[in-house]
Formats: C-alpha cells, sequence, structure tokens
C-alpha cells in the first residue's frame, strides 16, 4: 500500500509540476523552433528575450500597471476590511460575497463587461481600463488577506489608544496599520503577482500597440513558433518563485491565503 | 448635584440593542475617591464603566465630571484613563513608548515625556524595562505597564475594570496594596470594577454593589460587608441562611418555617434576617436540627445542619467539641448577630 501511495503521490507531483519542466527545459533549446527535450543547449533565447524591445516595454507595462492596481485595491480594500470587520454593518456577508464575487467570476466575464458596459460608454484609454479592471480583480484578495489579519487584532488596543488621547484617524496609522503590516505587504505581494499574470480580462480591454507581458506573449505565440515564449514564461516563473519564497519566509503568506 | 460631586452619573440608561443593561442608574463619586462597583458578571457594571469612558453612548441620562457635561464628548477627549481587564498593551512598542503614547498626544517636549516616562517606571517598579516588549513580560509586569500608562498622562478620572483578574492568588494580593498605595500617594479619583468582593471590599472607600442594570446597595466597605440591605447583597457577603420573616415566623425558600423568639422586637421595615455560619450557634439554643455533614476547614468546622428551614451551613471553632454526623443538635439563630434586611427579595 505504501508504495503504491508513493507512486500515486509522485504521479501528481508530476501532473502539477511537469509542464514546468518541459517548458524550462524547452527555453534552454539551441535551435529554432519550440523543442522538447532540447538538445544542443544554450542561452541564446533567454538572453533574445530580454533584449527584446517589445517584451521590455510590455513587461514595464505589466509591472506598472500592477504597482497602481495594487496600491488602488489596497486603499479601497483596507478601509473595506476594517469597516466589515470592525462595524460588521448589515449585510456584511453579503457586501463580503460581492466582494470576492471576481475571485469566482471568470475573468472573461469581468473583461467583457467592463469593455461593455464601461470602457466603451465612457470611451476609457486602454491604460485606464486595465487599470480599473485590474483593481477590481485584485479588490477582493486584498480585502480577504487584510481582514484575516484585522480579525486577529484585539480591539481593546484600539479602544486603549482611543482614550489615551488619539483620534481616530490616528489611532489607526500608529496601532492599527503596524500591527497588521504583515497582512498588508501579503496582500501586495498576492495583488501584485495576480496583477502580473493576468491574462483573461486584460485580453478584452488591451488595444492596440498596449499589451500586458502575458498577453503580449499569448498573442506572439500564435504567430511565432521560436522557444523565446519558454525562455520568457522560464524568467517569469522563476522570478515569481523568488517573491513567493521570499514571502512565505519573511511574512509566512501561507497563513492569510 | 452639589460642587463636591466630581462625577455624576444621573438616570443613566444603556442599552445594548433591544436590551436594558443599565436602568436609570444615579452616582456620585468624589474628588479622590475610590469607589468599586461591585457585582456579578452580566450585572451591568462593566457597561457602566465604558459609557463613563465614552465607548458607549448611553440610551438616557446624563454623565458630569468636574461639574461639565461630557455625556456626549467624544472618548478621546474626555481625558479618562482606563486599565484593561486584558491590559491591552501596544504588542509592537516597547513599554516605554507604550508609555510615551499618550503623552506625545498632550504634545510634550521629548525631554518632558522621556522623564516622566521614567519617573512612572521607577514608581511601578519596572526601572530599566523600558525596551522590552510587552510579550516579553510576565502577567504581572504587564499589568502594572497598564497601569503606568492609564495614570502617567495623569488622567481626571482612572477606570480599572477587573485589573487583577488575570493574575495568580498572592501577586493579586499584592497589587492590591499596590494600587491603594498609588492612588493614596496620586490622589486620582478611581472606579474599581469588581465581581470580587474582598477586592472591592480592601480598596474601595465606598461600594456600589450592582444586580440586574441597578446599584443594590452604595455604602462604606464596612456597611456593605456587616449591614447588607438585600437577601441578594447578603448572600453575596458571605450571609448564607436567608429567611424572609412572615406573622413572627422565619421562613425557608423550600416552604419551611419556624417560629422566631426574638421576631417581636423588629421593627416593621425588617423583612428578612440573614446570618454567616459563624454566627450560627450550635450545641445550645431553642431549636433543634440534625447534622448531616461535617468539614474541617483548618480554622473552623462547617457543619451542614438539617433544619425545619431546610439545610442551614453553620460554623464553629476547631477547637470547640465536634458534633458526630448524624446526631440531634440544638441550635439558635441570635438576632444580635443577623444582618436586618429591608427586603426579603
Amino acid at each position: 500500500m505504501r508504495t503504491l501511495g508513493r507512486v500515486v503521490l509522485g504521479l501528481i507531483y508530476l501532473f502539477l509540476i511537469g509542464p514546468f519542466l518541459v517548458i524550462i527545459a524547452a527555453a534552454f533549446h539551441g535551435g529554432d523552433t519550440l523543442t522538447f527535450p532540447p538538445h544542443n543547449l544554450s542561452f541564446r533565447w533567454i538572453i533574445a528575450v530580454i533584449e527584446n524591445d517589445d517584451f521590455q516595454s510590455d513587461f514595464l507595462l505589466s509591472v506598472a500597471l500592477a504597482v497602481a492596481a495594487t496600491f488602488a485595491a489596497l486603499a479601497l480594500g483596507i478601509p473595506a476590511a476594517y469597516a466589515l470587520i470592525r462595524h460588521r454593518p448589515r449585510g456584511a456577508e453579503t457586501i463580503r460575497g460581492l466582494l470576492s464575487s471576481p475571485v469566482v467570476v471568470s475573468g472573461l466575464v469581468i473583461g467583457l463587461a467592463l469593455l461593455h458596459y464601461v470602457v466603451v460608454p465612457l470611451n476609457l484609454p486602454v491604460m485606464v481600463a486595465l487599470f480599473v479592471a485590474h483593481t477590481a480583480i485584485l479588490l477582493p484578495y486584498a480585502v480577504r488577506v487584510v481582514s484575516a489579519s484585522l480579525a486577529n487584532l484585539r480591539v481593546d488596543i484600539e479602544e486603549a489608544a482611543v482614550l489615551l488621547g488619539a483620534s481616530r484617524l490616528k489611532m489607526f496609522r500608529s496601532i492599527v496599520l503596524p500591527n497588521i503590516r504583515n497582512g498588508v505587504l501579503a496582500a501586495a505581494i498576492l495583488s501584485f503577482i495576480t496583477s502580473f499574470n493576468e491574462v483573461p480580462a486584460s485580453l478584452f480591454l488591451t488595444g492596440p500597440g498596449v499589451h500586458t507581458l502575458p498577453v503580449e506573449m499569448m498573442l506572439s505565440m500564435e504567430l511565432v513558433y521560436d522557444p523565446s515564449i519558454a525562455a520568457l514564461s522560464t524568467l517569469l516563473t522563476v522570478a515569481t518563485l523568488v517573491i513567493v519564497f521570499a514571502a512565505e519566509r519573511l511574512l509566512g503568506l501561507s497563513r492569510y491565503v | 448635584m452639589s460642587d463636591a460631586d466630581y462625577l455624576s452619573l444621573q438616570r443613566l440608561t444603556l442599552a445594548h440593542g433591544a436590551a436594558t443593561v443599565v436602568d436609570a442608574l444615579d452616582l456620585t463619586v468624589q474628588r479622590g475617591e475610590i469607589v468599586a462597583l461591585l457585582g456579578p458578571s452580566g450585572c451591568g457594571k462593566t457597561t457602566t464603566m465604558r459609557a463613563i469612558a465614552g465607548l458607549l453612548n448611553p440610551r438616557s441620562g446624563t454623565i458630569h465630571l468636574g461639574g461639565r457635561d461630557i455625556t456626549h464628548i467624544a472618548p478621546n477627549k474626555r481625558d479618562i484613563g482606563l486599565v484593561f481587564q486584558s491590559y491591552a498593551l501596544f504588542p509592537h512598542l516597547t513599554v516605554a513608548e507604550n508609555l510615551a503614547f499618550g503623552l506625545r498626544l498632550r504634545h510634550l517636549s521629548a525631554a518632558e515625556i522621556a522623564k516622566r516616562v521614567e519617573a512612572m517606571l521607577e514608581t511601578v517598579d519596572l526601572a530599566g524595562m523600558g525596551d522590552r516588549l510587552p510579550r516579553q513580560l510576565s502577567g504581572g509586569q504587564q499589568q502594572r505597564v497598564a497601569l503606568a500608562r492609564a495614570i502617567v498622562v495623569e488622567p481626571r478620572l482612572l477606570l480599572l475594570d477587573e485589573p487583577l483578574s488575570n493574575l495568580d492568588a498572592s501577586l493579586r494580593m499584592e497589587m492590591r496594596g499596590e494600587l491603594r498605595r498609588l492612588q493614596q500617594t496620586l490622589g486620582i479619583t478611581m472606579i474599581y470594577v469588581t465581581h470580587d468582593q474582598s477586592e472591592a471590599l480592601a480598596l474601595a472607600d465606598r461600594v456600589a454593589v450592582m444586580r440586574a442594570g441597578k446599584i443594590e446597595q452604595l455604602a462604606d466597605p464596612e456597611t456593605v460587608f456587616d449591614y447588607p440591605s438585600t437577601p441578594f447583597i447578603a448572600r453575596f457577603m458571605g450571609f448564607d441562611a436567608v429567611f424572609p420573616i412572615v406573622d413572627d415566623k422565619l421562613e425557608s425558600a423550600t416552604g419551611g418555617q419556624m417560629p422566631y423568639g426574638d421576631a417581636g422586637q423588629l421593627p416593621v421595615n425588617t423583612k428578612a434576617l440573614a446570618w454567616r455560619p459563624r454566627n450560627i450557634v450550635i450545641g445550645s439554643g431553642p431549636y433543634r436540627a440534625h447534622v448531616i455533614l461535617a468539614s474541617y476547614l483548618g480554622d473552623t468546622v462547617e457543619y451542614l445542619l438539617d433544619t425545619p428551614l431546610g439545610e442551614i451551613k453553620a460554623a464553629t471553632d476547631a477547637a470547640a467539641p465536634r458534633h458526630p454526623i448524624g446526631k440531634a443538635v440544638a441550635f439558635d439563630l441570635p438576632l444580635a448577630k443577623a444582618a436586618r434586611l429591608d427586603t426579603a427579595h
């Protein structure tokens, strides 16, 4: 039984990790087409994608978008989480449900809905449309993660600060924020990664000449069949792993998610 | 309201949702006085305290402090200190920073803040601990930090919410003495919320015994201890045997009756009598009982007696002759040692 269990476990891991291994291996192929297993190993494609101007500008756009959307999601999400946890307004559960709907609803639906009812009627520029969509997608993550760390924070220390003379705002800045700092950082990292990897909604909202990196990758894959996409995927996977690993070690990310 | 009333609650009514927790409560506290709010959990004592602090809005009634109506003043503008049962120390700040928090908000100079924090740490016996974080301290030390943090800003009134209940017995006794000493040196006006009657009696100048959102008796500790005014307070103060008087007879809750010879001497407004176990005489007297149980308690022996009024606890000196279990004994309920209660309920 134990042997069988190990074999099943091994197969599950292979199923989960296998595709990554294929992609990573393919990234180091020296030839001109996407090939697995790779022969004549080389860093040729890795260097090529790093030097590619289109990828560079899309990368910068994706980073800028992810940073902006993360800040916006936190700016909305932290007060929302605080209000939901501390003041338990009527219908708090419904609000929580609504807030988490972007997790449940497919990105395609969100993208289409935003395009049809917001972006086109208001004639929003592409960057603004992407920013609005990403903020909406990140908000539930921000609210959930910040709520989790707020729920662990005692109310009486807030009352103690107020009775010592602090205004609500001063109390929030000097007592609440420092104590939920790790939760906020975890929310920020999670939001950043989510935004950076977002494809379905962005697909609807990107316009001519303005692509986020993952969208650009998907589109270019339809045209070109060389290992550059594998090389880029490898770079992004490694970067994401480094961020998540660091966050787990420093903040215990998995406690909040 | 006289000039001497420092804190005055008038017809204060407090509610959680639809439930009225405190009902038209009146209370005045003099400057420099400690008043204990004593009662079982759910009696409204903590709710009353939170309303005084401004953490809860009264449904009706007023709160005056130092001659000013503070009923609608925000809690951060009231200048009232509160020592929480859980201490509520700021976990991310050191002991010194915890103490400095309130001082900073009062815009004192950094040098003045450092001086006051240092002096206060000295006062509560925590000199040299300023750089520690709260979680690095023992319960007793955390308790003293909480007290110091509330006192260092020199509040107009200090509220204490069962501040000693999380400490072990010996530390509790020590801190009780400490608190009394601090209060007497600094002359702080305090309201002390507790369910522990020995704590209330030892610390307070006056004790307000609360029950179901009302103050049942407000008096100095000796009066509350020796002359409780209601059966509830009598039981709370250790008068285990409480019997209403009806037609010169003692009655018990179980329906038992016993003619009481001294009843004729009682004023008409005495509706019930109550005795502590120590004040019931065994071995002589006009009444008869059976000994059900005898427990040796060190200084005393406590007997459980089966009487016409039901089971009664009585205690004698351990040195007195013992009464064997199962035997009939004579006993007396001496009027001189009884608490006379104005109500039977």
